[in-house]
Formats: C-alpha cells, structure tokens, sequence
C-alpha cells in the first residue's frame, strides 16, 4: 500500500478556517429556492426525459430532440408566469417536436415547438382544438393568457 | 427533402391509409381509444407516414407488432387526407411497403396546422392487433 497517494499529501490540510473562497464561487453557493413554481421542476424533469428516450421509430418518424428544441421548450416553461399549474404533460413530436400539455377536465392548452420553425399554442376542448395561434419569438403573453383561461383564473 | 406532390392515381381517395400509433399520446380518449388524438397528425417535419392497408399482410402486422408492442392503429382514407387540405404522396420506406405521406399545405402557418391535423383526425377509426398467427 502506497501512502504517497495525492490525498495522503500534507498539502492538502492546508485550508485556513477564515478563508471565504466558497462564499465567493457561485458553483459552491449553498442551495436555495430558486423558483417557486411548484410543477416547473417536474416539466424541466420530464423535458429532459423526453430528449433522452427520443429515437427514430421507423414508420413512424423521427422523435429525437435536438438541444436547440429542448432549449426552446425550457425557455417557454420559463417564461410562465401562473404559480399554480397542473403539472404538464410532455411528448416528442414526429420530426423532433415538443409539444408540452396542461389539461383540466375536458379542457386542455397545449404548446407545440417546432424545430428551426416556431411555437404554436391551441386551446382544446375534448381534445379538438378550437382556438389556435402562432406565437413571435419571444412573445409569450397569449400562452399565459391561455393558461387563465384554461384554470379559469 | 423530395418534392411530395400529390398522387391520386397511385392512391386514390377510396384507398385506406394506416398510421401507426405509437403510444396513449397519440389516440383519444387515453383509456379508451375511439379515434387518433389530434397530434397524431400534427409531425412537425410536415410528412405524417402512413401505410397502404390493403398492402399489407400478416406478416407486416407481426414486425410491427414486434417493434412496437403497444401500438394501435389509426385508418383514414385517401380521400379523407384530400377534402382536409393533406396531400397523399409517395415516399418508399425500407420498413413496410406502401409507404407514403401525408403532407399539409406546405404554407399552412402552425395555428392552421394544429386545425387541420385535429380535423384529420376527428375522421381517423381505431384499430389494434389482437393475434398475428
């Protein structure tokens, strides 16, 4: 058994109490609430999830996410403003899509991102859409707008 | 991307067209399935595959069977796809024969887009593989 192993050096107990480079490194901040949104961690969660089970299914299309869709649907989930959302449901399209569903009862409000394309939102009742629009880049407000109307809010 | 065009001569509006459902996100209602759920035909490269029923045999129901084990079925016909604004186009696939797809107007905007996939879809039947023997 060697006893020269880098953690065996002295050097290593060379940490003085008052030393204040953890305060002053983000990486090493002690953990806090960083949003109050209680379903956004389950829809980052299940983003994540949807990326990694995404593959070409033949015969069916092609359900594997690129990080500049992810991102976009994780931008989206941002900038929702309703403390209190079900939690969504989330999906990979056919041709690489996000399409990320709130439902309450027969209602239901889904966001579709498409890929280099845009982002749509449809409200829909029994699962027909009866309103549907594009959104601009960056142009948020109607999904919110949406969202209240969906929880009645 | 090849340029789809419509093909009523080699698919005319009577031909039944199948796609494959992969899971309970793509029929409605989830625990109790009538029809395709409104994505189902909403791909976002705008080419919903479909296959030609009438080409099909046992056997291509049994590899599908084995490569998607929960799958179900959703049948239009042609002419269903054409009086909703879709385009039934050929596009071979090394999977099953009869291969085509389904295409929107290629200038359709995605909110009149999600219409019309719901539309197709409102007129979609259900269909599941019980046995392949």
């Amino acid at each position: 058994m060697s006893f020269i192993w880098p953690e065996n050096c002295a050097r290593l107990d060379r940490v003085t109490p008052d030393c204040q480079t953890l305060a002053a490194d983000s990486v090493f901040e002690l953990p806090r609430m960083v949003d109050k949104r209680p379903w956004l961690a389950h829809a980052f969660t299940e983003l994540m999830q949807v990326q990694h089970a995404g593959k070409l299914e033949p015969g069916i299309g092609d359900f594997q996410v690129t990080d500049d869709t992810l991102n976009m649907a994780g931008r989206i989930l941002g900038s929702i403003k309703h403390r209190y959302l079900p939690s969504p449901s989330l999906s990979a399209l056919s041709g690489g899509g996000v399409q990320i569903t709130w439902s309450n009862g027969a209602g239901a409000v889904e966001v579709s991102i498409f890929p280099r394309e845009g982002v749509g939102v449809a409200r829909l009742v029994n699962d027909v859409p009866i309103k549907a629009v594009e959104l601009g880049v960056a142009e948020y407000g109607q999904m919110n707008e949406f969202l209240a109307e969906l929880l009645s809010l | 991307m090849p340029p789809f065009v419509d093909d009523p001569v080699s698919y005319p509006d009577e031909l039944r067209l199948l796609r494959i459902l992969r899971d309970s996100n793509f029929w409605h209602p989830r625990d109790a399935p009538i029809r395709a759920s409104s994505c189902a035909f909403y791909d976002s490269t705008r080419e919903n595959s479909c296959f030609v029923l009438d080409w099909m045999t046992t056997e291509h129901f049994r590899k599908i069977k084995e490569t998607y084990p929960d799958c179900k079925f959703a049948v239009i016909t042609a002419g269903d796809a054409r009086a909703k604004g879709y385009s039934v186009c050929d596009d071979p696939s090394d999977f099953l024969p009869g291969h085509v797809v389904v295409c929107p107007p290629r200038d359709a905007k995605i909110n009149v887009y999600r219409k019309l996939a719901g539309n197709l879809a409102s007129c979609s039947v259900m269909y599941e593989i019980h046995r392949t023997d």
